[in-house]
């Protein structure tokens, strides 16, 4: 009675699950109607077929994994890198001015446009997805870190100045700190970009991971293992983003109350 | 003056606007200070007291006029002299323990006689029980404490103070004069401050110097000789009022000049935000 009319985490949870349950019914009612063709679209039972078949001769396991370390490499390299670029360009004002026109154009380039270039750099294998991830994530880890030193108040800066602070001081006890929030802030983002960047390597050309199952599932009319594909990635893609979510938090919070 | 700590003698300071005409910011200014003493500076708005505090700290060069510490010319005293900013700028991601021994931290003292100082000074100023708590959780008279106990680690024989007190409530601010008073008298320290308010210089200082309108030079040079003993005594006497009334007159006639100038001529924002 107390909450009569704030709706109950487990209500919301049973119609949310209706949903889902009420879709894949009708999907496959119209499939066996032959209201849809499976062919095109393929049908629950199908899936769940190919999806035991994959999951029983650990194929799938293999190409979530793939893409899971395609992902994962090009994260933490292109954050490392990229914050640390973003947190240089503090070092010099001439260089940053120098280099702010590049930046801004390289951001507005649609990455995936390098992918067939990456192709004859990097060849089809594993370095292509993540040279492609990186490239995305790195831009974007960049830009948020020497943002970041743009927001730093100018007279904390002076305030170390006037304590005799080296610049090199300044950059490990005023700079970095500072930044490490807006860092943080964009992991998220990241590992969303990092995960895009290696799916869609994947479908450019490749002869593993789930953006080739996709691919190749398609190529072929299979669109159950199309369906499985997907299903895994979104999977992964929400894993990822909790995870990462977590330690999101976690550092942001620390850094706080600490 | 042969026993002056610090000498500046015809400081000026222009600069150059956005629409690229020169500003005057200070006049050639000149003042010295002598061992252990509290002076204040006082002026209207905008007469250039930061500018001159700033080029004595060393953080910002003058156009012309040179400054003389310890006997001997300088180029610049940045590090060699502590200066508080108006803002208490204590880094958030460090507790006050760690935020108060920054100085000392960046001198390369050990980790460990830097925070037994650090931990001294703030039972002695009454924060010892808040060491391990972050500025964010301390009232703003408590952080300004923090920030001015900061400044007095860092061990300089002169201290420049820009208007310490300005963000804070009125019953705040009168307890951190008496405390700064306190502690100026304690330590073996001679202090510059900057501030608006005749009250406070009055209080504090054992000399209060008047700027001019900008640019800004020093027209008067106030002794203020009162007991320094207890804080509500010293408000009543009655050559409190009477230095007070001198300087109020003082500053207001400088006030208003700088008031009519800006009627003649547009401020340099206004100037620049022309067609």
């Amino acid at each position: 009675m107390t909450n009569a009319r704030r709706p109950r985490a487990l209500q919301v949870a049973l119609v949310q699950a209706a949903i889902v349950i009420a879709i894949v019914v009708a999907w496959q009612f119209c499939a066996n109607q032959r209201w849809i063709n499976p062919f095109f679209y393929g049908e629950p039972l199908g899936v769940l077929q190919v999806g035991a078949k994959v999951i029983g001769n650990g194929s799938l396991l293999r190409n979530l994994a793939i893409t899971l370390a395609e992902t994962l490499v090009a994260f933490v390299v292109g954050m490392v890198v990229g914050s640390a670029a973003g947190l240089l360009l503090w070092w010099s004002p001439f260089w940053a001015r120098v280099v702010d026109p590049f930046l801004a154009l390289f951001n507005a380039l649609p990455k995936i446009a390098l992918a067939p270039m990456f192709v004859i750099w990097f060849g089809v294998g594993f370095g292509m997805k993540v040279a492609l991830a990186f490239s995305l994530v790195s831009v974007i880890a960049c830009m948020v870190a020497y943002d970041g030193t743009k927001q730093i108040d100018r007279d904390l800066r002076r305030m170390m100045e006037t304590l005799g602070a080296s610049k090199r001081q300044q950059f490990a006890k005023l700079v970095l700190p500072s930044c490490l929030p807006w860092i943080f802030s964009a992991l998220r983002m990241c590992i969303g970009f990092a995960l895009l960047g290696a799916v869609v390597g994947e479908f450019i050309s490749s002869t593993e991971g789930l953006g080739f199952l996709i691919a190749s599932g398609s190529s072929v009319y299979d669109l159950n293992l199309v369906w499985v594909a997907l299903t895994t990635l979104l999977v992964l893609s929400a894993l990822l983003q909790f995870v990462v979510g977590r330690l999101e938090n976690r550092l942001l919070s620390h850094r706080r109350t600490h | 003056m042969a026993g002056a700590v610090l000498e500046a003698r015809d400081i000026s300071k222009q600069f150059r606007a956005p629409d690229g005409s020169t500003i005057q910011a200070l006049a050639p200014a000149s003042f010295s200070v002598e061992p252990l003493e509290f002076v204040s500076v006082v002026g209207p708005s905008g007469c250039g007291k930061s500018t001159l505090f700033n080029i004595v700290a060393g953080l910002e060069t003058q156009t012309t006029g040179t400054i003389r510490f310890e006997g001997k010319e300088v180029t610049s005293l940045r590090g060699r002299i502590a200066y508080q900013l108006q803002k208490d700028l204590l880094l958030p991601w460090r507790n006050i323990l760690d935020n108060v021994a920054l100085g000392l931290e960046i001198r390369g003292t050990p980790r460990d006689e830097r925070r037994e100082r650090a931990m001294a000074l703030l039972r002695q100023y009454g924060l010892g029980a808040f060491a391990e708590r972050f500025p964010s959780e301390l009232s703003g008279g408590m952080r300004q404490r923090a920030a001015l106990i900061r400044t007095l680690l860092f061990d300089r024989s002169i201290i420049l103070l820009d208007e310490p007190f300005g963000a804070l409530d009125a019953q705040t601010r009168v307890l951190m004069q008496e405390w700064l008073r306190d502690l100026s008298r304690d330590t073996q320290k001679t202090i510059l401050l900057i501030t608006h308010d005749i009250d406070e210089a009055i209080f504090l200082s054992s000399r209060v110097l008047v700027m001019s309108a900008r640019p800004g030079s020093i027209r008067a040079d106030v002794a203020i000789d009162l007991p320094r003993s207890n804080a509500s005594d010293v408000l009543f006497e009655p050559r409190f009022a009477e230095y007070k009334r001198e300087l109020f007159a003082m500053i207001r006639e400088e006030s208003l000049k700088a008031f009519e100038a800006s009627q003649l001529v547009p401020p340099p924002s206004m100037k620049a935000a022309a067609p």
